[in-house]
Formats: C-alpha cells, structure tokens, sequence
C-alpha cells in the first residue's frame, strides 16, 4: 500500500515535471496531491498532526492549482484579444 | 477523444476517482468527498486548455529527468519499509482536527488581510496616479 501510493505520488509529479500539456500537468498535480493525503492518512502514528499536514497541503495544492487556472486563462484571453486585434488591422 | 494526451489524461482521473474512494471508504469520509468534487472540477475545467490549445499529441520534455524521480522513489520506498512504524487507517476525528486547522487558519487569514490591503492601497495609489497625469 505504501509503496504503491509513493509510486503514484513520484509519477505524477514526474509527468508534472516532464508533460508539456496543461492538461495533464493540473491533473497529474492532483492525482500527487491526493496519494499525498492518503499516504498521510495511512499512518498510525501522530495521526491528527499527519492528518493536519494532508489537509493544508491539500488546501494549499487546490488553491495553487485554481491560482494557475486563472493564471493561465487570463493570458489565453489576452493571446485572443491579440489576435483579434490583428485580425481587425 | 482517442489522442494519446486525453487518454492519459482520463487514466490519471480514473487514478484519481480510486484514491478518493479509498480515501473515502477508509474513514476519511469529509476529505474524501472533497477530494472527489475537486478532483472533478480540475478534470472538466482542464477540457477548456485542451480545446484551446489543441493539445492532443503528447509533448514530454527531457525524458532523462525519470532517472533521478526513479531514484529518489526507490529510496523513499526503501526508507519507509525499514522505518519502524505502525500503520493502518484510523477514524476520523473532525473536532480535534477542526481545531487544529482553525487556529492555522487564522493566522494565515490575517496574513490573507494584510495582503490585501496593501494591494488595495497600491492599486488605488496607480489609479490616483492615473487620474492626475
């Protein structure tokens, strides 16, 4: 079990590092956040503090990932505003 | 929908699903249900770059760089199977966990509200500036 979520953990942020697409770079980033908590949640000793550490790193991950979104958005809208204006002159 | 990037992507949401439902099956019954919806919302919301860009054929930067991520997990996996521990689920203790992320959370809410604040006042300081000149 634990070998299996540090598997899914490392190639997740290996495609994150790797991937060129957007795409399968947040979903990537998601799939190492969420074996990240569950690896956390598996283990027995310190539980609650171990269990704090996956909720704000989860928090902290979605917040980081919804902050690339708009990032990214916000220059798509400003690539089309461009080449529309190009398209007008 | 055959493109290799949007079948490796639903092969990672398919991932994804498992581990919230375990997540969810394992009495972390709240974070697994959170997980889920986000889980849910960064797959459809990521629809919106692969149409836009076109991104259906894979694009991988310098593959050499699975060597050094091989490594480093191998020797992670190593050091967890030799470290002494217990493990196992436990139950889910929402008031005591609800505490402790509180009392963090307000102080990241006050550094949230200082932030702010100096971007309202710089801001409105550039739109003074703006209006004068």
């Amino acid at each position: 079990m634990t070998s299996l979520l540090v598997i899914l953990i490392f190639a997740g942020l290996t495609l994150v590092i790797l991937a060129r697409n957007f795409f399968i770079q947040i979903v990537s980033f998601k799939l190492t956040l969420d074996a990240t908590f569950l690896l956390l949640s598996y283990f027995n000793q310190h539980q609650q503090v171990m269990l704090t550490v996956g909720w704000i790193t989860m928090s902290v991950g979605m917040i980081f990932i919804f902050l690339l979104m708009v990032i990214s958005l916000r220059k798509l809208s400003i690539k089309n505003d461009l080449d529309s204006l190009e398209e007008e002159s | 929908m055959k493109q290799p990037a949007y079948v490796l992507a639903v092969t990672l949401f398919i991932c994804c699903v498992f581990i919230d439902c375990a997540a969810f099956v394992f009495y972390q019954t709240l974070a697994g249900v959170l997980m889920l919806a986000s889980t849910i919302i960064v797959f459809f919301s990521g629809h919106i770059w692969f149409i836009h860009r076109a991104d259906g054929k894979l694009y991988f930067k310098n593959l050499f760089l699975i060597i050094p991520m091989a490594v480093t997990c191998v020797a992670f996996i190593s050091i967890l199977k030799n470290y002494h521990r217990a493990e196992g689920f436990g139950e889910e203790n929402l008031l005591s966990l609800g505490q402790m992320m509180m009392s963090r959370y307000q102080g990241a809410l006050w550094t949230l509200g200082v932030f702010m604040i100096c971007m309202f006042v710089f801001a409105s300081s550039l739109l003074e500036k703006g209006k004068q000149s």
